[in-house]
Parts: structure tokens; sequence; C-alpha cells
């Protein structure tokens, strides 16, 4: 299994990236800067589970919170206002 | 369901032809060496095959496949045929990719305006309970996963992902499924939906 590269109160950033495919990233995160809330475990790889793979080794798991003026332009909402995605490894870098 | 796939358009207009020939680009003579090594024609391993490439360019979102170019579909339905494989995986790709400006799918629509929630629950109908109750069964019995469904349901074309129900999806998606799992024949199919539509004919 990959081991866990980040740990609670690391700052990520998701990979900016479109490739093709059952892509659990949500669209409006990628190229985002967030901090590590928790490790939620790990499991197989839903981009492999959905070509009838076995997703293993299980990939690493994280809450991503966000706040959500990064992530909106034009956020009317409190400063404080967050957003938490949950982001698997292969989708983080360290920012 | 959905009726006529987007790219089977013969008998619609589509606008004037342009007979003329032109060059190629590096990028696109690439592409075409890329397939036909691929297709194991010169001695390599065979990793595709050109129904595999064209059924992924006919999968292509309506939209995508009106504004590209032939040899962007191409190397998109290329992409997706490496994935189907296992020859790449989709991390590797979207690694390769990263900072390379892309379309949203469009069932993921995080932040889009979606019209008003009606949070009221509803009786489900029996047809409904039939394809969850298969689901569960296809589950256990194939090992079925949530994600396969998922993608399925992210492949409808968009204007189908957007008339269709929640259950209606779910059942192209587990046509869709077992079609790529070899469980039914695209046939097979074609004779049963044929026969429940004349069984309702006849009983209208």
């Amino acid at each position: 299994m990959p081991e866990n590269k980040f740990k609670p109160g690391d700052r990520v950033r998701v990979l900016k990236a479109y490739p093709p495919g059952h892509i659990r990233t949500p669209y409006y995160i990628r190229g985002c800067v967030g901090e590590i809330e928790r490790v939620c475990g790990a499991f197989p790889n839903p981009e492999e589970l959905a070509l009838m793979r076995t997703g293993l080794p299980a990939q690493p798991l994280y809450r991503v919170r966000f706040s959500q003026k990064d992530v909106w332009p034009d956020y009317g909402g409190s400063a404080a206002d967050v957003v938490e995605v949950e982001i698997f490894q292969h989708w983080l870098d360290p920012a | 369901m959905i009726e006529r796939s987007h790219h089977d358009m013969g008998g619609r207009p589509a606008g004037r032809v342009e007979p003329t020939e032109h060059d190629y680009g590096d990028w696109e003579c690439r592409i075409d060496a890329m397939a036909v090594l691929l297709w194991g024609i010169k001695g390599t391993k065979k990793l595709l095959t050109v129904d595999e490439h064209r059924r992924a360019i006919e999968s292509l979102p309506p939209q995508a496949y009106d504004s590209l170019s032939y040899y962007e579909k191409w190397i998109f339905a290329l992409a997706q045929c490496l994935m189907a494989r296992g020859v790449i995986t989709s991390a590797e790709l979207a690694r390769r990719m990263a900072g390379v400006a892309g379309p949203r799918s469009h069932h993921d629509m995080g932040g889009l305006p979606a019209g008003e929630v009606k949070p009221a629950e509803h009786d489900y109908e029996t047809w409904e309970r039939r394809v969850d109750a298969l689901s569960v069964i296809l589950g256990r019995k194939i090992r079925m996963t949530v994600d396969e469904r998922r993608r399925a349901i992210e492949s409808l074309p968009p204007d189908a992902y957007d008339r269709m129900s929640y259950y209606e999806r779910w059942t192209a998606a587990l046509a869709h499924t077992l079609l790529e799992r070899g469980l039914v024949t695209t046939g097979e199919l074609a004779r049963k939906m044929a026969e429940i539509e004349g069984k309702m004919r006849a009983g209208k």
C-alpha cells in the first residue's frame, strides 16, 4: 500500500488536470490549495474500479479543507466558510 | 432511452462537405502512427481494435464530437481505450496532462446553477425497485462495483443525462455494464428491446 504522504494540517494543492475517465476529484476543486483535515483511510482506486480492475493497492484518501473564498472568486459569504472534499492522494501535491 | 447516437447522423443536415485535401500536422501524423502501432499490424502487440476505437469516438459527448477535429477525436478515444485496457491509468494521464485545460464532465456540476432541489420523498414504482434490486444482485453475483455504475452514468450523453430520471440512468448504466462485461450482447439486447416495444404498442 502506498505510504501516506500527508498528515492533518499539511497544505496541499489539488492536481489541475482533466484526463478522461471516472474521476472522483470534482472539476471545481482542481488546482485549489487547501489543508489536510483528516486521513480517511485507504480505499481501492475508483478510477480503476470503474474499469473492472481491482483498484489495488488501496490509495490513501484525505478530507481536505478549502476556504470558500479560495474556491469561488465571487464568493459572497463569510471568510470563515469552508468546503471539505475527500480526495485521493494521487491527486494531491505539497503546496 | 437514447434513441439515436449523436454520431449516427445519416440523413440529417450536416452542412457543406469540403472535399479539398489538406496537409497533416506532425501531431496528426503521430496520432495516426500510434494507432497503427496499437493495432498490432506491424508486428507489435495488439492493444487496440478499430471497433474499440470507434466505440470510444462515438461515446464522446455530442458537444465534443462536434467541436473536435478528426485527429483530436482520435487522441481522446485512444486515451479512453488505453485506460480501458489497463495500458495506462487515469492517474498517470492526470500527471502528464497537469496544467492542460480540459472540459468539465457534464455530471460534474459543483458550483453551477441547477435549479431548485425538492427535498420531498416519493414512493418508488415497481420497476424502480426492480432496478435497485438487480443492482444489488449484480453487485454480489458479478462484483459489479458502484464505480462501474457511476462511470456508466457519467458517460451518458448530456441531453440524456438531464432528461432521464434517477433510475432510468441506473437502467442505462446497468445495460452498459452488462454489455461491457460480456454478459449480454448488443444483439440480444436489441431483440429484447424490440420485443418489449412491440408488446407495449400492442397494449395501447
